[in-house]
């Protein structure tokens, strides 16, 4: 799971390589015919840190690495990580499971080529392993490979995946969190100067698309790669066009210069809805947004923190705040009231839990129990001195947040405590978030399919639980939901862990976000994956009728 | 080169020193290191990994010293957040502000003495007053306001222009002539953004001077002697031309600065494009190099005007203490 931030995506890595040795049906000349062909523009607020799959962590590195590279296999629609029933054959055309579930021998496509023409082999799944799992690397998904003991080689196009232990989640870990690099290419450099490579900025992968050019500070260009296997691309090629800002990203949309925008802001939707030529489509993005208690005092870690170590304080809160009336107002039709540590569409029953309701009254109810009562008339509670004030740490980089927390303000005000919005540089929020130093923050998480990332953002042990939550109760359920081989017990953990945490109180559960993305209508589109409104970013076409002039250039080479 | 010169030179390797260790300083003593930039969705334990792997977890002093001795190697250090030399950032960098900045340059000197030249010949006329009051309202407008009125009118509103960028997305498509026009047509905006200023900067300095020198004796003694206007005005303008040349050299930095927000609006990835970015994400290495070309540039400029000047007046080499306000008689006398 990762926050919710423009520019980073969480348990994702991708791939990269050195030379491009073009495939020669590139330099043909072809132009757009029948349902091929065509360029699309996508404005980006952020120029790509890397094309290495493993060191990227940037939201900005994905698409174009997810276009180039490929996993072994890869998770359908339904995201469904039960085992491999919901995977479908990439690299690897088939696999197989040992009879004691510890191993999966994938074995390679016949047909799978790297970019420069040499076949795809089981020593590349090896290689990948190892970068992934190096200490020579700052590798954002390592985390999410602790199961994987190794990979083997059995013969030229056979790998061998060795689990630690059986669990649900094996498959998803084998081929999800790795994107297969070329052993060909990097095997020669030590592993701390992967990421100097040239390879990292001129990638060989072996996807449906190849990489073209990166101009540094203006665009990075894929275009079809006509040898590929599965079929080559619909669109002839991918443009990136690097903007500043966000700002400057929406000019170049509304300007013409682009087809494509992600970031959609609320303020945006008005002018996407007077221009003829783009759309709205739907992207049920992974994300949601709450407001995180410290269950430390920030100023002695050894401490509880004197406000919301109380169950009681956390609880009130909670119902003092009328989420969907929040959420109406800052987010309109882009957002649904949150239920739990995780988007709804990865909850497997949202009904089997019940929300702590709205309920101001209740809440003051429980204040006062717990000794916080306003005694000196100022509409403040205090108890033994202490006044029921607090600090709400949010980024200035999200205006969505900042506006939450405004709200947030006036109803924590009605029942007489005092929240104080602290809007931070990203720099100086992440930092204090990561060390504790602070009361409560603005947090947002952006998952993975499965639940797994839950265990790394809210258990006692996870890496991203910063508000330091420990309830064994919940570690024990989460547990139980993650290594649970039937599908009903698994749900019915999850069930109980969700009205575990819901109870607790940990966060305020604020927003499962939308993520609407505008397009140009000339584009006929699948559905949008989740996870990644990319995924599928190679069976994206032109209709023919509305063809452009871009649309039209073919696969010529540019005369660089 | 003069004592005075050579004095110069060595005030540029100092200032050129300071401010590169200023920057390097205030950007470690800001909250956050380019591991704590890669935000919320990296855990920390990967954050620790990277700090250790780049060496952000060790004392200031250790780094500064690390830092310092690969720069006077030559060796301007890595970029976290591009994952490449700093070397290759200034590299694709430098070009870009040049494009902006050398055309802004000439055209704010050619307009800005001409249009100054034109006024200080007719100080105190009604078009004199028109244009100075003309020029003094574009004087003071900030850069980055034109910039944005600018891309608003003519991109957003008219569509006449590009709105971003140095070239359009399928720039490498295009023939040899429609490649020319579309670099021409990304320039307009972002140079009309600092050559106006610029030229509004120019002309008042210039006519000034050239008013003040209109009134000098040497003026007065040609158009009695009766040479023609126009060439006694040409030889007043070069007259004027000293303190102007000394304003060029004091201009380039402000040029350096100026650009930085014209860059991030017009989306023109230079080095003040490249210094925004590595700010925010903590990018000391870029952030330092930046400076130091930066503020290598803005002394060059310093000691280039410095060399104009003597050039430009002789007394200032013969003998470094005279200037244009000394009489003959003191300039014979400290010569002999």
């Amino acid at each position: 799971m990762l926050p919710v931030r423009f520019s980073r995506r969480p348990l994702f890595l991708l791939a990269s390589l050195a030379m491009l040795v073009g495939c020669g049906d590139a330099d043909r000349g072809g132009v757009a015919a029948g349902e091929t062909g065509g360029t699309l523009i996508i404005a980006m607020p952020a120029e790509p840190t890397t094309l290495l799959p493993p060191v990227s962590d940037a939201n900005q590195d994905a698409a174009v690495i997810n276009a180039i590279f490929d996993r072994l296999a890869e998770i359908g629609p339904t995201l469904e990580t039960f085992g491999d029933r919901g995977f479908r054959p990439r690299l690897a055309s088939s696999w197989a499971w040992a009879n004691d579930s510890l191993s999966i021998a994938f074995t390679i496509d016949s047909l799978a080529r790297w970019h420069d023409g040499q076949p795809v082999e089981a020593a590349d799944v090896r290689y990948t392993f190892r970068v992934y799992t190096s200490d020579s690397l700052a590798v954002n998904n390592r985390a999410m490979l602790g199961n994987i003991d190794s990979v083997s080689v059995r013969d030229a196009r056979t790998a061998v995946f060795w689990f630690k232990r059986r669990t649900p989640q094996q498959f998803q870990e084998a081929t999800y969190f790795m994107y297969i690099l070329p052993s060909h290419l990097l095997a020669s450099i030590p592993m701390k100067d992967l990421p100097a490579s040239p390879f990292a900025r001129k990638p060989v992968g072996s996807g449906r698309f190849r990489f073209a050019n990166w101009e540094a500070g203006q665009r990075v260009e894929i275009v079809a790669d006509t040898a590929n296997p599965r079929g080559r691309a619909m669109l002839d090629r991918v443009i990136w066009s690097i903007a500043a800002d966000f700002g400057a990203a929406t000019v170049k949309l509304f300007a013409g210069e682009a087809d494509f925008f992600e970031y959609i802001r609320p303020g945006d939707l008005g002018q996407i809805a007077r221009t003829p030529s783009l759309r709205l489509v739907d992207n049920r993005a992974l994300q949601y947004l709450f407001l995180g208690f410290n269950f430390r005092d920030p100023r002695n870690p050894s401490q509880p923190h004197p406000l919301f170590a109380d169950a009681a304080v956390r609880r009130a809160l909670h119902m003092a705040v009328d989420r969907a009336g929040i959420v109406r107002n800052v987010f309109d039709s882009l957002g649904a009231v949150a239920l739990g540590p995780a988007p709804r569409a990865l909850i497997p029953d949202t009904t089997a839990f019940t929300q702590l309701p709205h309920d101001p009254a209740h809440a003051r109810a429980l204040l006062d129990s717990a000794g916080w009562r306003d005694s000196d008339g100022d509409g403040i509670r205090e108890r033994e001195g202490r006044r029921l004030s607090f600090e709400m740490l949010v980024p200035s980089s999200s205006a969505g947040r900042r506006s939450l927390t405004v709200l947030l303000q006036e109803q924590f005000r009605a029942v007489g405590a005092e929240a104080k919005p602290l809007v931070l540089e990203v720099n100086t929020f992440s930092t204090r978030s990561d060390t504790g130093q602070f009361d409560t923050y603005m947090g947002g998480w952006s998952v993975v399919p499965g639940l797994g990332g839950t265990r790394q953002t809210w258990t006692s042990k996870g890496s991203g639980n910063v508000g330091r939550y420990r309830n064994p109760a919940f570690d024990a359920l989460v547990d139980s939901a993650l290594t649970s081989f039937a599908p009903a017990a698994s749900h019915r953990y999850w069930a109980r862990a969700f009205q575990q945490i819901v109870d607790d109180a940990p966060a305020i559960w604020l927003v499962d976000q939308r993520a609407p993305v505008a397009l140009h209508k000339r584009f006929i589109v699948p559905p949008l994956r989740p996870d990644g409104w990319y995924a599928d970013l190679a069976d994206w076409r032109v209709d023919p009728a509305q063809r452009i002039d871009r649309d039209r250039i073919g696969l010529a080479a540019a005369s660089r | 080169m003069s004592s005075r010169l050579l004095a110069r030179t060595w005030q540029c390797a100092l200032v050129i020193l300071s401010a590169a260790t200023l920057a390097f300083l205030c950007l470690h003593l800001a909250p956050g290191d380019p591991a704590s930039a890669l935000g919320e969705s990296v855990p920390p334990e990967v954050k620790a990994r990277m700090r250790a792997l780049y060496g952000f977890d060790e004392p200031l002093g250790t780094q500064y010293l690390r830092w310092l001795g690969a720069l006077l190697r030559g060796d301007l250090g890595w970029s976290i957040q591009q994952q490449r030399p700093v070397s290759a950032v200034l590299r694709d960098a430098l070009p870009n502000t040049l494009m902006l900045i050398v055309p802004a340059f000439v055209l704010s000197v050619l307009g800005g003495l001409w249009i100054g030249a034109w006024q200080g010949a007719r100080a105190g006329s009604r078009r004199d007053r028109v244009t100075s009051t003309l020029l003094l309202v574009i004087y003071s407008i900030p850069e980055f306001w034109l910039a944005m009125a600018l891309l608003l009118v003519f991109a957003r509103t008219w569509h006449l222009l590009p709105a971003t960028g140095v070239t359009s997305e399928l720039y490498a498509y295009l023939s040899p002539g429609e490649r020319l026009l579309d670099r021409l047509r990304h320039l307009v905006l972002p140079v009309a953004s600092v050559a106006s200023i610029g030229i509004a900067t120019f002309a008042r300095y210039q006519r000034a001077s050239m008013q003040e020198t209109v009134g000098l004796p040497f003026v007065r003694t040609a158009e009695a002697s009766g040479l023609g206007r126009r060439r006694v005005l040409r030889n007043a303008w070069r007259a004027s031309l000293l303190p102007v040349i000394t304003l060029g050299g004091i201009l380039l930095p402000s040029y350096l600065a100026g650009v930085v927000f014209v860059e991030q609006i017009f989306n023109w990835p230079g080095l003040g494009y490249a210094l925004l970015r590595a700010i925010s994400a903590r990018d000391y290495a870029v952030v330092a190099a930046c400076v130091v070309l930066g503020s290598t540039l803005t002394a060059l400029g310093a000691w280039l005007a410095e060399w104009l000047r003597e050039r430009a007046d002789p007394r200032l080499r013969v003998a470094p203490g005279l200037s244009a306000g000394h009489t003959a008689a003191q300039v014979a006398e400290r010569i002999a």
